[in-house]
């Protein structure tokens, strides 16, 4: 089939789906269909991410994921081509994949563990003082130091800003990449642009934890116990956010 | 009254230990978990505004431990900008921490003062 013609058929599929009913036994056919004969963008993406040590199964499964979002939130009525649409978010899904399931850098197993039992008694404290435990609190309720506590926390971390760098390039994953990339943005003067835009590129769960965190003014544990996910994952998740802002907000001054 | 005196190069490169250190010291003033990670986060931005990579000049950034209240005071380079209070970085500031304030001393050093209590949320 030509090019054209099969992006034609792409088109007439997804406004197929659009139209017709959540449950209907015809809609599972034609995902299922949209599914499949979009596995090959998955692999053509999935093989860009083949050289940092995760099996491309894992991240073909993965983008498989952020292609099944693509196809259930694409809306054929905005006139966008559906690879344009589906392209940023299985990007988006692997890139997730790595951020969360991968150790950027060897923390020393003892900390790792260490870093798994904090998270787990700063939750149990959580719910059982309805507030936040101090790291005095947990380190008595582990019988560690305060000193453990924190150093737990900052292990915890460190996976997190190390992995945002390999974001940006998986050979040397050094914060100086990072600032070089950054320099190049405060030349782009089309990078002058307000807040609105790049909240609004954010993804869904990005624009939830920013606006609960700093616009209903809940706590870090608070955001995790609505969404279902770890005070941890949302720490990084606001840690990420707050960065890609500020590094395109810079590029603006 | 506890008081920790560090020096760094106005330089991005160094707000992972600054950030370190203010959970190290925070952790010592029954601020909660999530006060300190709010406060890295505060900590982070007021670095960001001081950090100048064109400047051989250091941040100084004084933590004063009192009871239960954590006073952070950073001072950055002569050439800086006072932080602008309509950015977002300030409005995340004023979210993450008690007080904050930003003010310029007599030898045009840009100031920035943090303040968390503990058992006071933000």
């Amino acid at each position: 089939m030509p090019e054209a013609d099969s992006r034609q058929h792409d088109r007439e599929m997804l406004e197929q789906l659009a139209a017709l009913d959540v449950n209907s036994p015809e809609r599972e056919t034609l995902r299922a269909a949209l599914i499949e004969r979009h596995l090959p963008l998955v692999h053509f993406m999935a093989r860009k991410f083949m050289d940092r040590g995760e099996p491309l199964d894992d991240i073909v499964q993965v983008g498989t994921i952020g292609l099944i979002k693509a196809i259930d939130r694409f809306d054929p009525a905005l006139g966008f081509e559906f690879s344009t649409y589906a392209t940023p978010t299985i990007v988006g899904e692997i890139k997730r994949h790595f951020r969360d399931k991968t150790w950027a850098i060897r923390i020393p197993r003892r900390l790792q563990e260490l870093g798994v039992q904090v998270s787990k008694a700063r939750d149990e404290l959580t719910h059982a003082l309805d507030r936040s435990p101090t790291p005095a609190e947990i380190a008595k309720k582990l019988d560690i130091t305060v000193d453990d506590v924190i150093e737990a926390m900052e292990a915890n971390t460190a996976y997190n800003t190390v992995s945002l760098d390999a974001g940006a390039d998986d050979e040397g994953p050094g914060l100086g990449n990072t600032l070089g990339e950054w320099d190049e943005a405060l030349d782009n003067v089309e990078y002058r642009e307000s807040l609105k835009p790049l909240i609004a590129a954010m993804d869904e769960r990005e624009q939830t934890i920013l606006l609960r965190r700093f616009f209903d003014n809940k706590s870090q544990s608070e955001i995790a116990t609505e969404l279902g996910i770890s005070q941890m994952h949302v720490s990084r998740i606001l840690n990420k956010t707050l960065t890609q802002l500020r590094e395109a907000l810079s590029a603006s001054d | 009254m506890a008081t920790i005196h560090i020096s760094v190069p106005a330089q991005a490169d160094y707000v992972g230990l600054v950030r370190s250190t203010s959970a190290h010291v925070a952790a010592h003033c029954d601020l909660t978990m999530d006060q300190i990670e709010d406060l890295r986060l505060a900590v982070n931005e007021a670095f960001a505004f001081l950090v100048d990579a064109t400047s051989n000049d250091n941040i100084d950034i004084t933590f004063t431990v009192d009871g239960s209240e954590l006073a952070i005071v950073l001072q950055g380079p002569t050439t800086g900008q006072e932080p602008d209070r309509s950015s977002f970085g300030w409005t995340v500031l004023t979210a993450l921490v008690n007080e904050v304030s930003s003010s310029r001393n007599d030898a045009g050093n840009v100031i920035v003062h943090l303040t968390a209590k503990a058992g006071v949320s933000a």
